[in-house]
């Protein structure tokens, strides 16, 4: 028997993407959380206009004032202004090795579920083989192989995604093609490629979009860390992991800088956590546990 | 007589976005001692609630039961949850519809008993099982001391409906709940499970409250029925009563939905629910006419790999040597229970799956195909699916996907927009609701717009999987009387899939017989239905529960199963011979037992 | 099961394959001579070529690369280009130090995880689930190197309770632990509670509560044994993931485990050493996914057929 119980109906186009916010708290609090640090890093700097590199060693270990309303470093530089611009790399790292294991990743998992047998098999056994090495590892070698800098760090970073992103739109993939919508538009004449378009990728995005928010979180922790052991991003540029690496030696003396790029990278990491997380809550509810 | 339950004016309610919302409005109702009453009505009556809420089982804090359920004198809704545990299992059990959940999965079924004997009476561990052993007994499992110690996973979908019967029985309960305990099983193995269950309620002086959509299992098994609809009693009555005479006007277009096997006896056409609206032509075309689709020796086989090397270790003879013709204007049925081989019969006709011989001919193509679908059938052979929700694109508004097959073939926006509207109508339903989502349709709707879609490219042949099976019965004639009726104007060819007996004899010319992969029998309908030959056909027909409880009758009680298509792979299959019984009424030899 | 257990076997030691191949053209293309490194700023262009020779980095990489296949099939991984020690050996001894540093984390992860889990599903969306799930968020979001550094500072630097580093008795393992065990908290609870939320919403469970089943029967002879099989994987998957990925970790804490060791080696274009270490990484990871599979055939007859 039918009952429209067991089947998720969903509101109008506007009560979607209005009307869930409700259905999340945490999803909600991520949301708000991820808008406050992008204003504070992107509309920052446009406020407090303090050169983040100019050096004054006169100036340096300041305590909180109106002058340096977070106080100076070792070298006199502002940390508001470090803390704004470095936020601004972080969130440049997460954002583009997403965007590049997401491109690379999707596309060779939809393909793999598509195509089936050899393809399929070399996609997914490539994945598991990749899946088997921590993180953390191959975004050491990836970064050892690519050398150090920004850009390197986001290939390095984007590669150690791949993975995640083949896996779930594979997954994904299967279920779409395991639907009836599906096989009635091959019978009804749609080419494979056509149906990418108008019939996988729309139902696949709201779950690569959850998992691409939940991997910018990810990665801007793996690449801080990176950054902190030296692997990454190079200073004098500021970056949260490597103002923690800086802050280290003078922890005794100014433990604020120690733990403001901390709270700063943990506000960041929740947001996009719980945003992800709400996300999911939000279009697919059937989700939810996965 | 006493009454077992007495229930005044019973309101339950939901909380649902920070409002109660009542699905239960103030119901009454009583169960005699050792009376069956059936609870009937579609979905959203709320049937099953009120069972649930008989049970005290709904979430407490989402849910609110009001009214007064008096069981054995005894008001339930003053009872502690506490209490309630005591009364749940032992004094009223539940049986419900999902054989293949409703079992702790990794739990030897007999302990899944000894679990609820234990629970309720004083006994040692070793009564308890003894006790266990017993109730499968009774359930009449073959070989139950054997199968004590065996988890769910080892027993078929009716055996481990048996298994849920034996549970609710173990304490000797009052009252028997059973939520649609043989919805999910195939035709015949509802038949045994409903004469256990027959059985069972003259041996144990059982009181049962029976909730159920199938009029035909009402008939069967009821003493009185209450008729639900919308969360209200429509009607309760007497079961004999009810079907003679229905007092509510539901009760009344609720049987006249519903098919009855055997009503249409000595008619040759098809024939629509509301006949007075056409008449459907017996005989579509002379049977000399070449055939639209002619099928030839089609054979289907999955190979089933395992160990190590993945090498094949058995097959799925899911089609073996298929021969079937349809002629323009005509509807052929292929029946059978799960596992019979008809949807993949009908999936590879469109090229779902492949087959591994065979030749498959529709008409106009210069030659038939081995196997293969070519792509100039796409257009003219489409399908329609058994699950309204699954087929359609949840993401794809209605307009667009009547478009997309029009725009694929390179038909501008305009155009097919126009076309759109055109099938819109043709489905009886306004244009006006091409801008909007699946999501904002029922069922019935959504298996309208389903046909709309595959009319787009105009096929000649429709291949309908069970497209009415999930349907509630008033919208199944609704759907039902659609297609005859598109039949006529667009001169359609239908292979309609199903496992319902009673709607292929409403609405086909002729009709195949599926068992194990093969066709066992295939004729007129008239001939199969009215003089059927194989004794598998026969058991099948037996099998259907007739809503008319004049012509209820006992059927000797078997525990036989539905037997699987999987066999060794060096295993080849018996060549058969098609007996002829009169002109164009085949039937398979069969051995006799 | 035995044939169950052997394709589980072959298809990981294929992943393993290609994953090992891959990483050893990979490292080739590294920028930076593990010869020049090792010769110091001081050697001329001539010891540097004697010394890629004796290293064997003159021949072609498919070359080094069937002598590696070779040497591995005896038992050979190589010596070490920074100290010309076998690396067997040395790894081994690291392999001891991050194995009983992980068991420590991962129990005390699960200590709290598991029951943290069971309770959320249990009290979904009230209270206790709101603020375990938050706890699980936190605990994915915290970056491990800074909360390594805070604990330092507070228990070592500050409050003299405890060393910040090094190994020298049981207080050596606390911090270290903690900050792992904190970073596996959140994903073992989380998925604790969505296989027991699961479950509990089962048709089964709903029998089991008609038959008059008191709660924590239902829990604990119905829910935690069908719900035990992801928690079991995820904890077995991580075990081997910690096991290889604890870098950051033992580096702050300065552990002499297999993370600090591939930092080194990684820094150092120690080829063999990379290599070797890989390849216990990988091993590692097939033995306790192995190991979390043959637990839950325990846990599930049905996963024993077929």
């Amino acid at each position: 028997m039918t009952d429209a119980a067991t089947h998720p109906t969903a509101g109008s186009t506007w009560s979607r993407i209005v009307g869930p916010f409700g259905k999340s708290i945490s999803g909600t609090v991520g949301a708000i959380l991820v808008l406050i640090v992008l204003v504070f890093v992107f509309i920052g700097p446009l406020v407090w206009t303090v050169d983040p590199n100019a050096q004054n060693l006169i100036d340096s270990f300041l305590a909180f004032s109106s002058a340096h309303p977070l106080g100076t470093d070792d070298q006199g530089r502002d940390t508001l202004a470090r803390m704004m611009v470095g936020g601004r790399t972080s969130l440049l790292i997460g954002f583009g090795s997403m965007s590049l294991g997401l491109v690379l990743g999707a596309t060779a998992g939809i393909v793999a579920a598509l195509r089936g047998g050899i393809a399929e098999t070399l996609v997914m056994r490539f994945v598991d083989a990749l899946l088997a090495l921590p993180g953390i590892v191959q975004a050491v070698i990836f970064a050892a192989i690519f050398g150090r800098g920004l850009g390197p760090l986001i290939i390095a970073l984007g590669i150690y995604s791949l993975p995640i992103f083949a896996r779930v739109s594979y997954t994904m993939t299967r279920q779409v093609i395991g639907h009836d919508y599906f096989n009635a538009a091959i019978i009804l004449g749609a080419s494979k490629t056509r149906a990418v378009f108008i019939h996988i990728l729309p139902n696949i995005a709201t779950a690569i979009m959850a998992v691409a928010t939940l991997r910018i979180g990810s990665n801007i922790l793996t690449g801080a860390a990176l950054n902190f052991f030296g692997l990454g991003v190079q200073p004098p540029s500021p970056e949260w992991g490597l103002m923690i690496a800086d802050a280290r030696q003078f922890s005794w003396q100014t433990p604020e800088l120690l733990i403001l790029p901390g709270i700063a990278l943990f506000i960041t990491s929740i947001g996009f956590n719980l945003l992800g997380d709400g996300i999911r809550d939000w279009f697919d509810p059937k989700l939810r546990n996965t | 007589m006493t009454n077992i339950l007495e229930v005044k004016g019973l309101t339950t309610s939901f909380l649902r976005s920070g409002n109660w919302t009542p699905v239960v409005h103030g119901i009454d109702f009583q169960v005699k001692r050792g009376e069956t009453l059936a609870v009937v009505g579609e979905s959203g009556s709320g049937k099953s609630v009120t069972a649930l809420s008989v049970m005290r089982l709904l979430p407490p804090r989402t849910s609110r039961v009001e009214g007064s359920i008096k069981l054995g004198g005894d008001e339930l809704l003053d009872r502690s949850e506490a209490e309630m545990r005591g009364i749940r299992g032992n004094r009223v059990a539940m049986i419900f519809q999902e054989p293949m959940t409703s079992l702790n999965p990794l739990m030897p079924v007999g302990e899944q008993i000894r679990e609820a004997i234990m629970l309720h009476r004083n006994v040692s561990l070793a009564e308890a099982k003894a006790l266990a052993l017993d109730m499968l007994d009774k359930v009449r499992i073959p070989s139950a001391a054997k199968r004590y110690g065996e988890i769910p996973h080892q027993f078929s979908g009716g055996m481990r409906q048996r298994v849920m019967i034996a549970m609710a029985l173990a304490c000797k309960p009052e009252l028997i709940i059973a939520d649609e305990p043989t919805t999910a099983l195939d035709v015949t193995i509802q038949a045994q499970i409903l004469e256990l269950l027959r059985d069972l309620r003259e041996e144990e002086d059982m009181s049962v409250l029976f909730i159920t959509h199938d009029m035909g299992v009402v008939a069967e098994i009821a003493d009185r029925v209450m008729v639900m609809q919308n969360g209200s009693l429509v009607e309760e009555a007497e079961v004999r009563q009810l079907f003679r005479a229905p007092a509510a006007s539901y009760t009344r277009t609720l049987l006249e939905a519903v098919p009855v096997v055997g009503s249409m006896a000595g008619k040759d056409a098809p024939e629509a629910f509301k006949a007075s609206t056409f008449k459907v032509p017996p005989s579509p075309r002379p049977a000399h006419d070449a055939p639209l689709l002619d099928v030839k020796g089609l054979t289907i086989r999955f190979d089933v790999r395992s160990g190590l090397f993945e090498r094949v270790s058995a097959r799925v003879h899911a089609v073996e040597n298929v021969s079937f013709s349809i002629g323009r204007g005509e509807t052929l049925a292929l029946v059978g229970e799960s596992g019979s081989g008809k949807s993949t019969i009908g999936r590879t006709l469109v090229g779902l799956a492949n087959c591994l011989r065979g030749e498959i001919r529709v008409a106009g193509e210069k030659e038939g195909s081995l196997c293969r679908t070519i792509e100039e059938r796409r257009q003219r052979v489409q399908m329609i699916f058994q699950d309204p929700y699954a087929s359609l694109d949840p993401r794809l508004r209605i307009g667009r996907a009547l478009t997309e097959p029009l725009r694929i073939r390179g038909v501008s926006e305009r155009d097919a927009l126009e076309q759109a509207a055109e099938l819109m109508r043709l489905v009886r339903l306004s244009p006006d609701m091409l801008k909007r989502f699946p999501h904002e349709f029922s069922g019935g709707q959504r298996q309208r717009i389903c046909i709309a879609r595959a009319l787009s490219v105009k096929p000649a042949l429709l291949i309908a999987d069970e497209a009415v099976s999930a349907l509630d019965v008033s919208i199944k004639a609704q759907i039902i009387d659609l297609m005859l009726e598109l039949q006529q104007e667009l001169d359609l060819s239908y292979l309609f899939i199903s496992h319902d007996m009673a709607v292929v004899e409403r609405l086909s010319h002729r009709v195949a017989v599926m068992y194990l992969g093969e066709i066992v029998e295939m004729g007129s309908r008239r001939n199969v239905f009215e003089n059927p030959q194989h004794p598998y056909t026969r058991r099948l027909l037996q099998a259907v529960p007739v809503p008319d409880p004049e012509r209820r009758m006992r059927r000797s009680l078997t525990v036989d199963e539905i037997h699987s298509p999987i066999r060794t792979k060096d295993f080849i299959p018996p060549v058969r011979r098609m007996i002829t019984v009169s002109p164009g009424h085949v039937v398979q030899q069969w051995e006799m037992a | 099961m035995l044939t169950q257990v052997l394709k589980t076997l072959a298809h990981s030691v294929i992943s393993l394959f290609l994953l090992f191949t891959f990483v050893f053209f990979m490292i080739r293309i590294m920028p930076g001579d593990p010869a020049r490194l090792l010769g110091g700023a001081g050697a001329s262009d001539y010891d540097v070529q004697t010394l890629r020779e004796s290293l064997g980095l003159d021949r072609s990489v498919m070359e080094q690369f069937l002598i590696f296949v070779r040497n591995v099939a005896q038992g050979d991984f190589g010596r070490s280009i920074q100290t010309g020690q076998p690396v067997g050996a040395e790894i081994l001894t690291a392999l001891a130090w991050s194995f009983s540093l992980v068991t420590a984390a991962m129990l005390l992860a699960i200590a709290f995880a598991v029951p943290a889990g069971v309770v959320a599903a249990v009290k979904r969306n009230r209270l206790p689930d709101i603020s375990l799930t938050s706890i699980a968020v936190a605990s994915t979001s915290l970056p491990a190197f800074w909360l390594a550094l805070i604990l330092i500072e507070v228990f070592s630097v500050n409050l003299r309770l405890l060393p910040s580093g090094g190994t020298g008795d049981l207080r050596n393992y606390i911090l270290p632990t903690v900050v792992l065990a904190a970073t596996q908290v959140g994903l073992i609870t989380r998925m604790t509670r969505a296989s027991v939320v699961e479950v509990l919403t089962a048709d089964y469970v709903r029998t089991a509560r008609a038959k008059g089943v008191h709660p924590y029967r239902i829990l604990l002879r119905h829910v935690l044994v069908n719900a035990a099989a992801p928690t079991v994987t995820v904890v077995g998957l991580q075990t081997g993931l910690v096991l290889a990925g604890s870098i950051v970790t033992e580096t702050i804490f300065n552990w002499p485990g297999v993370g600090r060791l591939l930092i080194r080696a990684v820094q150092a274009r120690d080829y063999p050493m990379i290599q070797a270490l890989i390849l216990v990484f990988g091993v590692a990871m097939v033995t306790f996914n192995l190991l979390a599979d043959l637990l839950n055939m325990l846990i599930d007859p049905r996963l024993r057929k077929k």
